[in-house]
């Protein structure tokens, strides 16, 4: 019952896409990458200085095991410094897989230190704090994100590198079939991604995930890939999914979103 | 590591300094209003973005094939209206973005006043009586939020005498080796002010804006795309309306315009590296700055058409002579002194006859090939050349100063352009069903 009506929220969702959605006020930026909307690449460059933006990424995943699990994490993304972004979130989960985290509240920062030259790429550390106000959260987590951005052949085509780092502060322990997994205190992340305009208003963003999952001794693989669509001045719409590779990644995810700037 | 490779490669870091734009309940509304608009001036930063790469990219020898491409690529976008959204200067510029980020940071907040004073005359939440109060609002904003790009609130006529460029060995190279493409931005630089006196004529009212600006885009396409003017027109020209209403905002207008010929001009000169062309750049984007005191300076122009009717194209807005090329008329004159101390009847007529057939689009039989300077040097050998006139990033002091001083000498007591009384708004009616 609940996966039939999440796949009737994404088909919903996925004819909005394809120019059913009301044109609203925004300005947001296809070619500007934020993690979630659709992948989880994020690009170089913050947010314009001065702006306000709304973003809603629902992200569908389906594990190894079968269980389903939807986040939407309503964000609110801002520019309060030149090269600078701050953003405020709190991801909610519905679904039957594990909902672990939901109604926690994350704030994040992005700083740029340079647009990319000939030559030199551009060049942003990221980081966010996770405070545990949600579902069986305990304890202060943190990440941090160094972030490369550089074109190449004097086109838009932009190759990305995410080197990505997450502390668990009081990792804890999950039964599962009968074993007891155990979360990682401090796990990694590494993300190479290619994005480029395919269309006047249309990008496109593909990338490969590599990563310590949350428990010990699993690694995880997948691909990911999305369309961005700047649909007015103030909106983009994004589409994406990811397919896990090998047995401890999830087996597909599916994401749709919007970034509305007021 | 990255510092090295930076260094090694003599290239600069930039921050990306990229700003928001200004809030408004005005937001929008020229998208929303006229759509069908917003696509074609979309169009039209397609070819100004797209441009930079293309001279950057491809060999002056090949101009021919590449001007005719362009051309043809840039008429496809606007009359097919490709893109409902006008783009930022990287989305077709990527190249030049990592040459020269600054320059699209000019544009780019630049085309943002442009959408904002475009909406706030599209937007029926702003009475015609605060048009002039919310408009100057965004230029106040303007200046204020992005100071180091923000251009000048004084007419063309000084700012383009502070950039001295006249004599550098790249001026008219666009307009004369690539005459299609950029009379594709002349078209552009017609439509923007034409757009802006029909929200002038047409008032708040529902239909009579609409009714205005489809007379101006069907005008584009059945008149003046296949007459397409010789010059770039001043707001002063086809803009009366709102030059008076926002003098400030229409100078504004015309600093970028003409940032944009000069971008394009230094962009596609060979004789300099990309270092060198991006020191030209910054200097000239710096020269037509906004500078504390332009204030004074902003009513000081005339108006030769103050009741033009921006629906028709009549052949004075065709032709080459206008606004533009009596500014560089005036500066040719006040240079030449400078330069040609000595110079004897029958070489000034000779100068003069190139200097008109280089302001004019294209080759002429008889024209000397490359930049008005490589025209004057070729004729007069021995023309004495000011100390920076040549050098990339360098300002010819002593020519700038001398221009400076013949505008104040001609046009600085004149009295100020006046003001528009908005408490009337206009009405037209709407387009016939």
């Amino acid at each position: 019952m609940n996966k039939s009506i999440t796949l009737r929220g994404l088909l919903l969702a996925a004819l909005c896409l394809l120019g059913l959605a009301p044109l609203a006020h925004a300005q947001s930026d296809q070619i500007n990458l934020d993690a979630g909307l659709p992948t989880r690449l994020e690009d170089a460059y913050p947010t314009a200085y001065g702006n306000r933006e709304l973003q809603l990424p629902v992200r569908y995943q389906r594990s190894q095991q079968g269980d389903n699990l939807v986040q939407y994490t309503p964000t609110l993304e801002f520019g309060p410094f030149r090269n600078t972004q701050l953003a405020v979130a709190v991801p909610v989960y519905s679904g039957n897989g594990d909902r672990s985290g939901s109604g926690n509240v994350q704030v994040a920062g992005l700083y740029n230190f340079n647009t990319e030259g000939k030559y030199l790429p551009a060049v942003a550390l990221a980081g966010t704090l996770t405070l545990p106000t949600g579902l069986r959260s305990a304890g202060t987590d943190y990440n941090g994100r160094f972030i490369l951005t550089k074109s190449f052949l004097g086109t838009l085509n932009r190759l990305h590198l995410n080197l990505a780092y997450f502390h668990n502060s009081q990792p804890g322990v999950q039964a599962e079939g009968g074993q007891l997994k155990e979360e990682r205190l401090d796990r990694f992340a590494l993300l190479v991604g290619y994005s480029t305009r395919i269309a006047p208003q249309s990008s496109l963003v593909v990338d490969f995930v590599r990563e310590q999952r949350r428990f010990r001794g699993e690694m995880g693989s997948s691909v990911e890939a999305g369309i961005r669509r700047q649909m007015n001045p103030r909106m983009v719409l994004s589409a994406g999914a990811a397919a896990g590779l090998g047995t401890d990644a999830d087996k597909f995810t599916a994401t749709l979103g919007l970034q509305h700037a007021f | 590591m990255l510092l090295a490779a930076c260094s090694a490669s003599h290239t600069t870091t930039e921050p990306r300094k990229e700003v928001s734009y200004i809030r408004g309940p005005y937001n929008a509304a020229f998208f929303h209003r006229h759509g069908e608009s917003e696509a074609l001036s979309a169009g039209f930063h397609f070819h100004h973005g797209r441009e930079h790469d293309v001279l950057l990219q491809t060999k002056l020898a090949d101009r021919v094939q590449v001007d005719a491409d362009f051309d043809a690529q840039v008429f496809d976008f606007v009359k097919n209206k490709k893109s409902k959204v006008g783009p930022s200067m990287e989305l077709f510029g990527p190249y030049t973005a990592r040459v020269a980020w600054k320059l699209f940071r000019t544009i780019d907040w630049t085309h943002q006043h442009h959408e904002q004073t475009y909406d706030i005359m599209a937007s029926q939440r702003v009475a015609w009586d605060k048009k002039k109060q919310w408009t100057d609002r965004a230029v106040k904003l303007y200046l204020a939020r992005n100071q180091d790009v923000a251009r000048s609130v004084a007419p063309l006529d000084i700012t383009m005498r502070r950039a001295a460029c006249m004599m550098k060995p790249y001026f008219t190279y666009y307009r004369n080796f690539y005459p299609k493409s950029n009379s594709q931005a002349w078209v552009a630089h017609w439509w923007h002010p034409a757009i802006y006196e029909a929200q002038m004529l047409s008032g708040n009212a529902s239909g009579g804006q609409e009714a205005a600006l489809k007379a101006v885009n069907d005008l584009m396409f059945n008149e003046v795309y296949k007459n397409r003017p010789q010059r770039m027109i001043l707001s002063r020209e086809l803009m009366p309306r709102y030059a008076r209403m926002s003098p400030e905002s229409a100078n504004i207008f015309d600093n970028l315009h003409m940032l944009h010929g000069l971008a394009y001009d230094i962009l596609s000169y060979e004789g300099w590296t990309e270092q060198q062309q991006r020191d030209e750049l910054y200097r000239v984007i710096d020269a037509m700055s906004y500078q504390p005191g332009d204030e004074k300076y902003v009513r000081k122009f005339d108006l030769p058409y103050p009741d033009v009717d921006p629906r028709q194209y009549p052949a004075w807005m065709a032709g080459p002579e206008g606004a533009m090329s009596k500014i560089m008329m005036e500066m040719m004159m006040e240079m030449m002194p400078l330069m040609m101390p000595d110079m004897a009847p029958d070489m000034k007529e000779k100068m003069m006859a190139q200097f008109q057939m280089k302001m004019r689009p294209g080759m002429e039989p008889g024209e000397i090939e490359g930049s008005l300077h490589d025209a004057m040097m070729q004729l007069m050998p021995g023309m004495k050349m000011m100390p920076g006139a040549l050098e990339p990033g360098k300002t010819p002091e002593m020519m700038r100063d001398a221009m400076l001083k013949g505008w104040q000498e001609k046009h600085g007591s004149m009295p100020d352009v006046p003001p528009l009384d908005m408490s009337q708004e206009p009405t037209l009616a709407p387009l016939a069903r």
